[in-house]
Order: C-alpha cells, then structure tokens, then sequence
C-alpha cells in the first residue's frame, strides 16, 4: 500500500529521533554519528532549499511537457491529453520513488499535485455548469488526496483531504446558502477532526502519523472557518450577482463574532493544556489573526494606534512569558535555544529492527572496544 | 516504545547506560520548549510597535506639533540606546553574546527608530537642506557604529539596506520620485558593484578578527545583490549581453565553490537558480527568438523540458557529492 520501502521509513524515523536528540544535548556528535553509520536510511530527502529548487524544476519540465504534448494533437482532445499527463505524471512518480528513493524531495511533492490538477482538468474540462463543476471537482480532489495520504505518505494532500471536502459541502449550496450549512460544515470538519485525531493516536497507521497531524490540523482550521464572521460575508455572496441574500440577523451575528473570537483562544489553551506545540502554534496565528478581522470590520482604533497597542502587548506578554520561564517555574514549559517538535513516534518495528538486524559496519563503528565493525573485538583488541 | 529503543541502542553499545537514563528521563517529563514561539511574538510586537509608531506621527502631525513628536522619538531612541549600553557585556571585535533576551529587542527597537527620527526631521525641518544622500547617509553611519558596537546582526542588516539606498540616491537622485528602478543603467551597475564589494569584504572579514561572525550577513546580501545586478544587466545592456552572461557564470562558479567549501547546500541552490534564469533568457530571448512562429514555441518548450530535467539532474549529482564531503 505505502509506495516506500518501510525500512527505509523506520530508518529516517530513527534518524529523526537522533537528530532530536543531538539538538537537546541528549547525544554526542560521535554517538550520533557512530548509530546514523550504523542504520543508513537510503531515502532521499534533501533540505528545504534544494526541495524548492526541484520543485520549480518539476513544475518547468512538466509545464513543458503539457505544451509539446498540446500542440502536437493540434489543440485537439484536451481531455484526453489531461489523463495522459496525469498518468505520466504518476509513472514519473512511482520511477522517483523506486528508481531514486526520493522521498518528500519537492520531485514528487510536485508530481503528485500536477496529477491531482490534471485528473480534475481532464474530468472537468467541458462541464457548462459551474455548479456541477465544483462539485465534481472537490469529490475527485477528496479521492486523490485520500490515495496520496495513504500511498505516497504526502502531507499537503492529508491536509487538503478537510479542505476539499468543505468546499464540497459549500459547493452543494450555489445559489445562496442557508445558516444551517454553516453549522453542518462546521460539525463535518470538527467529525473528521475527532477521526484524524483518534487514527493519530493509534499506533496503527506508524507511517502516516504526519499526514494524520497534518490533517487534523487542517480539519481544525476548516470547523473554525465554517463559522467564521469573514468566511459567512464572503460566502454568502456566492451565487448573486447583484445584492446578496438579505443581511444577517443581530443574534446570528454575535454568535458569529463570538465563535470568530473564542475559537482561537480555544486552540491556545488546548495547546497550552496539552503541552503541544502544534497546537499553540495555531491558537497563536488564530488570535494574531483576530486583530486583522477586527479592524477589517470593526474598526473603532485607528490602524496606527491598534498596530502600537497590540505591538506593546505582545510585547509585554511575551517578555513576561519568558521571565516566568527562565525563573524554571513551570513544569512543562521552558525557554532554551534548541530544536523543539511534538512527540516524535517510535514505530514497533523500529525497536524490532534495531533488537534483530546486524547495524551495518563500517571503519567508524567498532564495538567491544576492538577494531572490528559489528560482531565483537577484533585481533588488535 | 521509547524505553524500548533507546534500551536497545544501548544493548547495541551504541549509548552508555547514564545517556540511556538520561534519554529516558526527558521522554518521561518532555518540556516544550517556547523559545522560536515567544522569539517570534517579539520581533512581531516590536515591528508592529514600531510601524503604528510612524504610522501615528504622519498622521497626526497637525494635532501633536513637530516639537513634540520629535523630543518624545529622540528621548525613546536616547533611552533604548542607554539601557542597551548599560547592559551589554563590554565591547570586542570577536562575538559578543547577548546580555539577555530583552536587549536584542530594545536595540532592534531604536534601530528601527534611526531611519524614523532622521527622515521626520529631513521632511519637517528640512534638516539637511536639498543634499537627500546626507539624510540617508547618516543613518547608515549610526546604524553601523550600533551593529558594531552591540554586535547585533539584526542592525547591520538594516545598516547595509541604508547603504543600497545611500549609494542609489546619491547615484540618481531622481529615484526618490521614480519607481521604475531597473531601467537605469546606473543603478544596475551600481547594484552588481555593491554585491560584489560586500561579497569581497565579507570574504575579506571572515579572515580577520575584526567581527568575522558578521561574514553571513554580508554575504547575504552580496549574494543577491549581485545576481540581481548581474541579471538585470543581462536583459538591459543589448550589446554586452554576452559579457553578463559570462559574469552571471563567474558568480555562479565562485558561489558553487564557496558552497562546497562552506557545505552550504543553500548557497549551491541559489547559485544554480539565478544561472538557470539567466540562460533561460539568452536562449529563449537572444536564440530561439530568431526561429519563425511554431517552430520558436517547439524549441522553447523542448528546451524547457529537457533544461528542466538536465538542471534537476545536476543538482542531484551536485547534492549528492556535497553530502559525502
């Protein structure tokens, strides 16, 4: 099912893990090094900036492809030469994988999503209405993106699983959309939070774990956006041409500006309950947020003085935040330069594979004191 | 499951056992480090701070009086520059860390609070006259002597902003009204000439043991300064176009080269990129665009799609030689 070689997997996790460690101080260079020797992962993940350099490269080459392939069926059969692209896409796809162990590289990032694009294109090119369009568009996106999680471990398409499936439901509703949709999305999203969560914490889906974080995030975002003051007044344009449905009513406003405003302190405090970083990552944005929103529509201060007031508050808060920290009162919280993530999971089968496999030797590991790699002291010992 | 591994990286002699323990203890009582979180609400908090600061004295100038607003900026800036003074750790050419976590804010604060300050009293009281360099040219001299004198990188990468605006209008005052900034053959020179000068000087530092730890800072900015001159030049200058196209190659080389030294896989990117642009352009731009209608479409898109894999493949060969340095 999972399109890589689940060793390779265990590997770069246990790999990920040292790393984590190295960076808190846990492990020396020369342990890290001597176990990273020992259990090589032959996946090929390169850093962030050589990920967007191939991703722009994927995206030339691929664009180019599209053009030739165009212009030598004459601008005839657009449909067809949409399949055609996504399943080159795909098989360039299943090559990188196997062939060149690239693995979240920006290649195949890149090659995914241009599948996805082309199958929507090619099932969507000649559609007259809109509506159905939309529609079909999102439920093929949603099939996608379910295949991508779960065989090509791609996070972006995890997290676009929820953000498909809202537009679905919005897309149900072309000419005006009644409140109750609202509230229908916003339980959708919060279901497919509560499943993404409970996938995450079972130990089942070891590999899939940072598609399911991804998702539920994204699921998160996409309930608090159902009832979003902002999301309602722009929504609920879609399908007028002229003045929208009427406005809404005194009740259903404040109850919208009560959810745009709680929702995000909700995320902050769980975050801060839970001691997951994620997660006041969120609340923070969320609140930040709040400020624009605020202004957009409610504007009582003037830009300059919200921008000094808020400025002097997050100031304040922040500083005092870290003062509280550096006096190392809290339990679960502290203030040291270093890397920090949400619990990293250790799969079964990592701790099977350090327990039953020999680590590979090479001249820099030698154990029992001797020259030899692996198997006990050697002659010189 | 994590007492289970680390048990048996330690069966496997991998850790010792007191590492073991210690592992294990942090697993039993994670602590969630806050450190880029609050780091980042600062540098926002003292942004927005700073931008409402002189959004609000544009806008209410009439209202508060020039006397006002300039005493209050000036006696803010006073205050931050003598707080940070009297908590930074004495002075060193060689790096200095921080006192505190507050000290990097304050002194970001009033650096922030330079270019304000300067340019209100440029525009209300016509403090410099008609000579608009000297309004940017001392604020970059103040900038400097703080990044210098506090060691703060922060405050020298507005001081080398300073300069760039310093050497453009000093090279074309007309720019202060004209936004249509690479059409000038000037500036590009003088923008491919500041890159390189800061690219060498911060070679140059690097070697000495006057502050070597600000070699980055500059680099940063030469690096995209000169691509940026050297690209601009490539598509402005029509008839030495050849010779840009040699210099960009030049950069790039030297790039690659301290890529490899420096095992900076971030510098290798950027090198190739800006190449790739460049040469995309000569063969699309100065090539291919003698070829006739359909035919100048199926070059182009063949030669996209084969560069397109032919750069990706470097990269991969180039990626991978640098990770077994």
């Amino acid at each position: 099912m999972i399109a890589y070689n689940k060793t390779s997997l265990d590997r770069r996790q246990l790999q990920t893990i040292i790393d984590q460690l190295s960076a808190n101080k846990l492990l020396s260079p020369e342990e890290v090094k001597n176990i990273k020797a020992a259990y090589p992962s032959d996946l090929y993940s390169p850093s962030i900036f050589v990920r967007i350099g191939y991703g722009i490269l994927t995206l030339i080459a691929n664009g180019a492809a599209f053009g030739i392939v165009l212009l030598m069926s004459g601008g005839s059969g657009i449909r067809s030469i949409c399949f055609f692209m996504a399943l080159l896409s795909i098989g360039a796809l299943e090559f990188f994988i196997r062939e060149k162990k690239h693995y979240r590289s920006g290649v195949d990032d890149v090659l995914f999503h241009l599948a996805v694009i082309y199958l929507i294109a090619g099932f969507t090119f000649d559609f007259s209405n809109d509506s159905n369009m939309l529609i079909t568009g999102c439920l093929i996106a949603i099939g996608c993106y379910i295949v991508g999680t779960i065989r090509y471990l791609n996070r972006l398409a995890a997290a676009l699983i929820p953000v498909a499936a809202w537009c679905f439901i919005f897309s149900l509703f072309r000419s005006g959309i009644p409140i109750p949709v609202y509230f229908i999305a916003a339980a959708a999203m919060a279901a497919l939070l509560l499943f993404f969560n409970m996938l995450e914490k079972q130990n089942r889906w070891p590999y899939h774990r940072d598609c399911l974080h991804w998702a539920t995030f994204a699921s998160a975002i996409a309930c608090y956006a159902s009832l979003h003051y902002h999301c309602y007044q722009t929504l609920r344009y879609i399908g007028y041409y002229g003045s929208p449905e009427p406005g809404a009513t005194n009740l259903w406003t404040i109850f919208l500006w009560c959810w745009t405003i709680v929702v995000p302190f909700v995320f902050l405090g769980y975050g801060i309950r839970k001691a997951s970083i994620s997660w006041i990552w969120l609340g923070m944005v969320a609140v930040l947020s709040l400020g624009y929103f605020y202004h957009h529509y409610l504007s009582i201060l003037s830009p300059e003085v919200g921008a000094i007031l808020v400025g002097l508050i997050i100031t304040c808060l922040a500083g005092y935040i870290i003062l509280y920290l550096q006096q190392k009162k809290s339990k679960r919280f502290e203030y040291e330069p270093g890397i920090n993530s949400d619990d990293l999971l250790i799969p079964a089968s990592l701790v099977g594979m350090i327990r039953i496999h020999t680590p590979a030797a090479d001249g820099s590991t030698s154990f029992g004191g001797g020259s030899f790699g692996g198997g006990g002291a050697g002659g010189d010992f | 499951m994590s007492k289970d591994l680390f048990d048996a990286l330690r069966d496997r002699g991998f850790i010792t056992d007191e590492k073991c323990d210690a592992i294990h203890r942090w697993y039993d009582h994670p602590k969630v480090n806050l450190y880029l979180e609050l780091r980042s609400l600062l540098y926002l908090g003292v942004i927005l701070f700073a931008g409402g600061l002189s959004l609000f004295i544009y806008t209410h100038i009439e209202q508060l009086g020039h006397l006002t607003i300039i005493s209050a900026l000036i006696a803010l800036y006073l205050g931050c520059l003598v707080w940070s003074a009297k908590v930074a750790k004495p002075f060193s050419w060689q790096k200095v860390e921080s006192p505190n976590t507050a000290y990097d804010y304050v002194l970001l604060l009033a650096a922030l609070l330079v270019p304000i300050i300067i340019a209100y009293l440029q525009s209300q009281f016509n403090f410099f006259g008609n000579r608009w360099s000297l309004a940017s040219f001392i604020p970059m001299l103040i900038l400097f002597g703080m990044a210098y004198f506090f060691d703060h990188q922060g405050v020298l990468s507005l001081a080398i902003s300073s300069l760039a605006a310093w050497l453009g209008i000093t090279i074309k005052p007309s720019l202060l009204l004209d936004f249509d900034l690479f059409n000038h053959h000037e500036l590009i020179i003088t923008c491919f000439a500041l890159g390189v000068a800061l690219l060498a000087f911060a070679t140059f530092i690097k070697t000495t043991r006057f502050k070597p730890h600000f070699n980055d800072t500059y680099q940063q900015f030469g690096t995209h300064l000169a691509f940026l001159g050297a690209l601009a030049a490539l598509i402005e200058f029509d008839r030495s176009w050849a010779l840009w196209w040699l210099v960009l190659f030049a950069l790039g080389a030297w790039h690659l080269y301290q890529a490899f030294h420096r095992k900076n896989s971030y510098l290798m990117m950027v090198a190739i990129l800006y190449m790739y642009i460049g040469t995309c352009y000569v063969v699309s731009g100065k090539i291919l665009a003698h070829l006739d209608g359909e035919n100048e479409i199926y070059a182009n898109l063949f030669y996209y799609l084969f560069s397109g894999i032919g750069v990706g493949m470097l990269i991969n060969r180039l990626h991978k030689k640098f990770k077994t340095l």
